[in-house]
């Protein structure tokens, strides 16, 4: 039976898919060819209005996204330990417009109308589609587990998860904080977006103090018990920053139950800690939109079917990225990138009658301690029995103790990986 | 050219060639793609770590002006462990090996 699905979706969609040749990619489609609306310009949306009209250039996409550049959360830990500058990670839409037809509007999207398939912008403009996807990134859950915690207390305490002023105050704050002083991290509860990222930061951080500020401490006040990669980070920081990173696992009180930004406190379980900078990141749900249009299940993320990203709540809505429920797919730019990926497919598939057929995904998660040493994670996925399934004895970390090669391979190849994504997200 | 003038030569060989091209096991209209979509699916994936031609600073291979010989050698050494490389080692063990076939084809071929 599976192998029959297979079959039918590989041949049936590869007979749509044949003109998909990137030449052919920027010419508009004809009048009534069937409208794509994609709502969100991050890595999911991106790639998967790229990536329609790759599989088929006959199909009508439009890319709605608010603003004209997108600062990517990638190499944000880069630009606050000091690597590389704001500008750099900080990229715009024209490429999807000239190379591949995206037509891309900046506005916000304010409304989606299920029942006349039309989405509404903030100025009143409508689009009819005649399927939708959003890929909304998260939103926080503000003043939740961590009482206090609201956007007014953000001005004080960044959160810094979104790239843009946050990114740049939190860079600005660890500049000026005083010799010998404490730089805080409260990491949320899963699922939260980029599960590696608050411990990369940790240690760019303390690879930014260890020349500028080399007496001070970073803390870490954990909502979980373990985390990504953690016998790489720790590996890591033992030889890198010996003594300069504390983490406190939810198991030893490192859940944050309050803040006061005004005494630069955090009270955690385990007690009450006075800070110099505090990074606090807030506990996550999936993007506004999703959320405010009942896309979201009682846990807050997006349930959809694993091989075409449609809501499980409404019919011809897509949701990718961080807002879906994708298994064990980790919410990452690579795994959003992946899923638009499949998800254009599949869309591609059903716009024409046909099977979505068989699906393959990915994600590659590096991570930098120090400018040289790179860690990795991977997973390779496939759809089976009506699921996302990672594949076997494939995918894994980077070994412990490895050669200091090697590690300056992956960081290497970390900052490639990051150029060749936003090549292939943003159409570069 | 060569291909044609000798299937000119043999009708019947057309006629079955007609037929298989009319037969359609999914309702397609189109002509059928030398690739299928799962594969380009799959190939789709390599570029989002690899380029296609880089800027000439890439540390992971642009993968554009290899041979389609060359990139199943390279898949299927890194899943034997014949070659030691970081990543493509865990990745390529996922692929079959028809998988390592066809997508070495394309991307030795049309690239996308």
């Amino acid at each position: 039976m599976k192998r029959r699905r297979f079959l039918a979706g590989a041949l049936s969609a590869g007979a749509a898919l044949g003109s998909g040749l990137s030449g052919a990619c920027s010419r508009p489609p004809g009048r009534g060819a069937p409208r794509v609306v994609v709502i969100g310009g991050g890595y999911g949306g991106a790639t998967c209005a790229r990536y329609i009209r790759h599989f088929d250039p006959d199909i009508d996409v439009t890319l709605v996204e608010a603003g004209t550049r997108y600062v990517t959360c990638p190499f944000s830990n880069a630009v606050l330990g000091g690597l590389r500058e704001a500008s750099s990670i900080s990229l715009g839409y024209d490429d999807l417009k000239k190379n591949f037809g995206v037509n891309v509007i900046h506005a916000r999207a304010s409304a989606i109308h299920p029942e006349k398939r039309v989405v509404t912008l903030a100025d009143g403009t409508t689009l009819p589609y005649t399927r939708l996807v959003i890929s909304p990134g998260i939103s926080f859950l503000w003043n939740e587990i961590f009482a206090g915690y609201d956007e007014a207390a953000s001005s004080i305490m960044p959160h810094a998860w979104h790239g843009g002023e946050q990114l740049m105050l939190l860079r600005k704050q660890l500049a000026g904080m005083r010799a010998g002083g404490v730089f805080a991290i409260a990491v949320p509860g899963t699922p939260f977006r980029c599960p590696p990222g608050p411990y990369e930061r940790a240690s760019l951080v303390a690879h930014y103090l260890k020349r500028a500020n080399p007496r001070a401490k970073v803390l870490i006040l954990d909502a979980g018990e373990h985390f990504s990669k953690q016998d790489l980070f720790e590996e890591a920081w033992e030889s890198l920053y010996p003594g300069m990173i504390e983490h406190i696992p939810i198991s030893a009180g490192g859940l944050v139950i309050g803040v006061d930004p005004k005494r630069m406190s955090l009270q955690a379980e385990a007690g009450e800690f006075k800070v110099d900078v505090a990074n606090v990141i807030p506990f996550q749900q999936a993007g506004r939109l999703a959320v405010d249009h009942g896309l979201a299940d009682e846990n807050g993320w997006c349930p959809v079917d694993h091989q075409t990203f449609e809501s499980a709540l409404a019919p011809d809505i897509h949701v990718l990225g961080d807002s879906c429920l994708a298994a064990g797919m980790p919410k990452s730019a690579s795994s959003a990138n992946s899923q638009a990926k499949a998800c254009s497919l599949a869309i591609v598939s059903l716009l024409r009658d046909r099977d979505p057929g068989a699906m393959f995904y990915h994600n590659t998660c590096y991570s930098l301690v120090a400018p040289d040493y790179g860690i990795s994670v991977n997973t390779m996925y496939r759809y089976e029995d009506n699921r996302i399934k990672p594949v076997e004895r494939a995918g894994g970390l980077s070994p412990l103790k490895a050669a200091m090669e090697y590690r300056s391979r992956e960081a290497a190849y970390a900052r490639s990986w990051y150029a060749s994504i936003n090549r292939d997200s943003f159409g570069i | 050219m060569h291909i044609i003038g000798r299937i000119n030569k043999f009708p019947l060989v057309i006629l079955l060639l007609q037929t298989l091209a009319a037969w359609n096991p999914a309702g397609a209209q189109e002509e059928q793609a030398p690739d299928s979509a799962y594969y380009r699916l799959v190939v789709a994936t390599c570029y989002t770590c690899h380029s296609a031609t880089g800027d000439g600073a890439d540390a992971i291979p642009p993968l554009e002006g290899l041979s389609g010989t060359h990139i199943k050698e390279l898949l299927t050494a890194y899943k034997t462990g014949r070659e030691q490389a970081t990543i493509m080692n865990r990745i390529s063990k996922a692929l079959t090996d028809t998988e390592i076939d066809r997508i070495s084809a394309m991307l030795g071929g049309e690239a996308r």
